[in-house]
């Protein structure tokens, strides 16, 4: 999948000024999106679902054939229509709903539900609500919902983070093995290297709300031990 | 004291919590789209909107009376679109008496919806917008759940309210025992002609439905359990 991203993102806040730039255009299956908190990784992933206000983003988004917003020529879709389904970092699940119902909200007919749920370990916690669910139970429902619901793209923001390393590793190997059978292209946020070298074929270092690096993530150590000359 | 019920306070009673009632069915069904627009900032002129939508709790209920009367009156716009719809006219019914409740008790719930609206998480909306979500099942499955137990408390906000009306009701619904005299009203009367006993039981009855508008608030409030703030 081709994207084709230019734009800037600034905030007017006198208090807490951010700005996020970014010109980068590449080809990937996976983009992994690298950087510490703060940085601007999660203002990146909200610029492409549209989550920003209009008024403070400048440029334009292309994924695929898909123009997602060109504010030069008035073109912004909303969220609904970019088709990204998204998993936050904090899992985002709808406290008045069980886990089944949560990740029902959209599945698609026919969808492959009893295989996710299956994959994700999700059988003993279907009719439990997310305030009886750990940070990590959270993390897979909302996983299991977003890649049941009807998309083009899937943005996960840390969608791990709060797994432990069996479950992690588990779960990574399921996203890896079903991004090789599906076709719909995928963002993955993480201030952990290791998962975006295990799942991603490219990758973008985001710091201080500007691109440091790009490339295939196994070259960044590279990268970084050619910077520091050693 | 006794609550003991004889014909006349019972018509008392049962006429107060009809005219309450239908005031905040129709405060509630009107305020939490109001609510909902105005915590959206999808209102043009917004501040003035809302300084106008709190007027009628701003300013002196008789006050407000007087605004009514004259919109209820025959061949006032209300009075006249009444009168084209049933056939008889607006002024001294109890339509009149919920009309008024409704229009002082409005504001207390508008406000309620708005502050409930705007504390239900962007995120939460937006990560269902991200997954397919249309407006329709997003505004009954997301925002309005969500939303549910500030409006329970501001629904009976208003309906406490509109059971206490008492200056605009008694302007333009009168008293007319059986018919128009809520129990507000009807305490003032029973203290005008001397009747302390009459007042007290009355008042008693008041306590009685405040009491049991806060349980059944609280209890509706419950069906939407477990709202956190953070998924």
């Amino acid at each position: 999948m081709r994207f084709d991203l230019n734009f800037a993102f600034a905030t007017h806040d006198s208090q807490l000024p951010f700005k996020l730039e970014l010109n980068h255009q590449w080809d990937a299956k996976v983009t992994g999106i690298y950087g510490h908190s703060g940085g601007g990784k999660s203002s990146l992933v909200e610029v492409l679902l549209g989550l920003k206000s209009r008024a403070l983003v400048r440029g334009h988004c292309r994924v695929g054939s898909a123009l997602l917003f060109a504010t030069a020529d008035g073109v912004w879709l909303s969220t609904r229509e970019r088709r990204c389904a998204w998993v936050p970092q904090e899992a985002a699940l709808l406290p008045h709903l069980t886990s089944l119902s949560n990740i029902k909200l959209t599945a698609k007919a026919g969808a492959d539900l009893d295989a996710v749920i299956t994959a994700l370990q999700l059988e003993g916690l279907l009719s439990k609500k997310p305030r009886q669910l750990s940070g990590g139970e959270r993390q897979r429902v909302a996983l299991a919902r977003a890649l049941l619901a009807p998309h083009d793209m899937l943005v996960l923001d840390e969608p791990l983070a709060a797994l432990d390393s069996a479950q992690r590793l588990a779960t990574l190997e399921f996203l890896r093995r079903r991004v090789a059978v599906e076709h719909t292209p995928m963002w993955y946020v993480s201030h952990r290297w290791d998962e975006i070298v295990t799942i991603c074929d490219h990758a973008m270092v985001i710091e201080e709300g500007r691109l440091r690096w790009h490339g295939p993530p196994r070259l960044w150590v590279e990268a970084k031990t050619g910077n520091n000359g050693q | 004291m006794m609550l003991y019920m004889n014909d006349a306070v019972l018509d008392c009673v049962l006429l107060t919590i009809r005219v309450a009632g239908v005031a905040t069915l129709m405060i509630v069904v009107i305020g939490t789209a109001v609510g909902w627009a105005l915590a959206r900032g999808k209102v043009p002129a917004q501040l003035l909107v809302e300084a106008l939508l709190l007027l009628p709790m701003t300013m002196p209920p008789v006050a407000v009376g007087l605004v009514l009367l004259n919109l209820m009156a025959p061949g006032g716009p209300l009075g006249t679109f009444w009168q084209l719809l049933t056939g008889e006219r607006l002024l001294l019914t109890w339509q009149a008496a919920a009309i008024a409740a409704f229009t002082v008790a409005f504001p207390l719930y508008v406000r309620a919806a708005q502050e409930a609206f705007t504390a239900v998480s962007p995120r939460l909306e937006g990560v269902a917008e991200s997954l397919g979500l249309g407006p329709w099942r997003l505004w009954f499955q997301v925002s309005l759940p969500l939303a549910a137990p500030g409006l329970a408390a501001g629904g009976l906000l208003a309906f406490a309210r509109a059971l206490g009306e008492f200056g605009a009701t008694s302007l333009v619904a009168g008293a007319i025992a059986g018919r128009t005299e809520t129990l507000a009203v009807a305490i003032y009367n029973s203290i005008n002609n001397g009747n302390e006993d009459q007042a007290w039981m009355l008042a008693l009855w008041s306590a009685a439905l405040a009491v049991l508008a806060t349980v059944a608030s609280r209890y509706l409030s419950t069906r939407f359990p477990s709202v956190e703030r953070r998924g």
